[in-house]
């Protein structure tokens, strides 16, 4: 038997060589860029935004804290920055109880037992109070749409709150992770029909709202309204006392606006104008 | 050389009296706006910059061009988008005819998948729900009380007889420096001169409206 020479030795073994390099190196390649594709890939951002609508609607009871700014817009001109500070106790259906105050330290406080929805400022001494039994969604929109009263956020405390979302957003994108916020969260931004805004929202089981940003695209200046939520705690039980009010001595009742006979909303930049007929 | 050096010492002298000069005016500029950089005085009178404007309601749609119903926002909606995809379409100059084409062609299939979307999406969320389609916190009854049904600032503890407030700006909302109260029946008037008024709770807290004067 004829043995192999030493030139067709080493003429085969490079080529099996170079065969089982070029398989595994094709492989790596495919690995990679299959991880590749899979890590560019970005999240719907609408099923991000909508799965945090459908947690914080479905969770029965929770209390967060919100540090909140707004710009208003000066005649000349000017933006100046307002800041609150607002604790929201929710335990669905049917109470609520937001604690408010002020940058000048002025506070106030927006009450729902499920029978009466009432608010209080503690530094005028004053409350007004109106009935309306229902869900906290009945009161909440009554309170913003027929009694004309300020409640930030609104739509965040709702069993609506998806179908709201959907209702008014035209677009969702999906911008980034962040991890600046104290957790890993998402970042989003969508549009409706008059307010852009953006939500970080927590990785996780648990996809609450860090952080909330509207602009007010179609208004002179394009304010903002920011909202950096903290301590969320979706584990309590309030009691019914939590939600009730009783007036401390002193303080009187006034009325709603909105329901004084006569007072009609003025335009806006205008003065208020009075009906006919005596009060 | 004695010359020399008076000659020094006075040009010296002009630049750092120049710089003193300088460095003053911009002091009284700084001190001017305030010792803060914004003064609450100035332009803006009654107790400073004012609190009020859209934002302030912190909701997610405004009375700017509020929606009109869900079919109205999306009409709105459909139309900036071929407006501003049509924008785009005349930008792109440069390209061939035919991509535009193309381009054109999506544009209109994404339209209207956008469209058929968002409708199929409202219709599984809508139930017997009054204001569906409405932006009920678009903040009407806050730009009424912020635009001029508030006779005060916000509230008038002094004015009712209850104690200050902590924070004298918060309470400085007075119809006018005395008002009398008047009781009548349950409610309780303010008169300040020949004009009534009446405290209640605006969407800005507290505050006084101007109202007829009542039957005595």
């Amino acid at each position: 038997m004829e043995r192999p020479t030493g030139n067709l030795l080493f003429s085969q073994r490079p080529t099996r060589y170079l065969k089982s390099f070029g398989a595994l190196f094709l492989i790596g390649v495919a690995t990679l860029a299959l991880a590749w594709a899979a890590g560019e890939k970005k999240p719907d951002g609408r099923a991000v935004l909508m799965r945090m609508a459908d947690f914080l609607a479905k969770s029965p009871a929770w209390s967060v804290t919100a540090h909140t700014a707004y710009d208003a817009v000066q005649p000349d001109g000017y933006k100046v920055e307002w800041n609150e500070m607002r604790t929201v106790t929710l335990r669905r259906p049917d109470r609520l109880r937001v604690e408010s105050q002020r940058s000048d330290g002025a506070r106030s406080l927006v009450l729902f037992d499920g029978k009466e929805i009432t608010t209080f400022d503690e530094s005028a001494r004053v409350y007004a109070k109106a009935p309306h039994p229902g869900s906290v969604d009945d009161a909440v929109v009554y309170f913003v749409h027929d009694l004309g009263m300020r409640l930030p956020l609104a739509v965040m405390l709702l069993d609506r709150m998806p179908a709201e979302l959907q209702q008014r957003v035209q677009s969702v994108e999906y911008v980034e992770k962040t991890a600046t916020l104290g957790a890993p969260a998402d970042h989003i931004a969508a549009k409706t029909p008059t307010v852009d805004f953006q939500v970080w929202i927590a990785e996780g089981d648990q996809p609450l709202p860090l952080r909330v940003v509207l602009t007010y695209k179609r208004t002179r200046g394009q304010p903002q309204f920011r909202a950096q939520f903290s301590d969320w705690n979706l584990d309590i039980k309030p009691s019914d006392t939590l939600f009730s009010f009783t007036p401390p001595a002193g303080v009187n009742q006034i009325p709603f606006a909105a329901t004084l006979p006569g007072l009609t909303p003025a335009p806006e930049g205008s003065a208020a104008r009075m009906k006919g007929g005596k009060q | 050389m004695k010359q020399r050096c008076a000659s020094l010492s006075l040009a010296i002298a002009a630049g750092l009296a120049a710089m003193i000069v300088t460095s003053s005016g911009e002091s009284a500029y700084a001190r001017g706006r305030g010792a803060g950089g914004f003064s609450r005085g100035g332009g803006f009178e009654r107790g400073g910059f004012s609190r009020e404007g859209p934002a302030a309601a912190g909701s997610f749609a405004s009375r700017s061009e509020g929606m009109r119903g869900r079919e109205g926002g999306l009409q709105s909606s459909r139309q900036q988008y071929a407006a501003g995809a049509q924008a785009n379409r005349m930008d792109y100059g440069q390209h061939a005819q035919a991509s535009r084409q193309q381009e054109a062609n999506a544009l209109q299939s994404s339209r209207e998948q956008t469209a058929q979307g968002l409708q199929n999406r409202a219709q599984q969320y809508r139930g017997a729900y009054p204001y569906a389609g409405a932006a009920w916190d678009a903040g009407a009854g806050w730009a009424a009380a912020a635009t001029g049904a508030a006779i005060g600032g916000a509230a008038a503890a002094a004015s009712m007889g209850a104690p200050a407030s902590a924070n004298a700006a918060y309470a400085t909302g007075q119809p006018c420096a005395n008002p009398e109260a008047v009781p009548v029946g349950p409610l309780t008037f303010f008169r300040c001169g020949s004009g009534w008024y009446r405290q209640v709770y605006g969407s800005a807290g507290p505050t006084f409206v101007a109202v007829r004067p009542p039957d005595l």
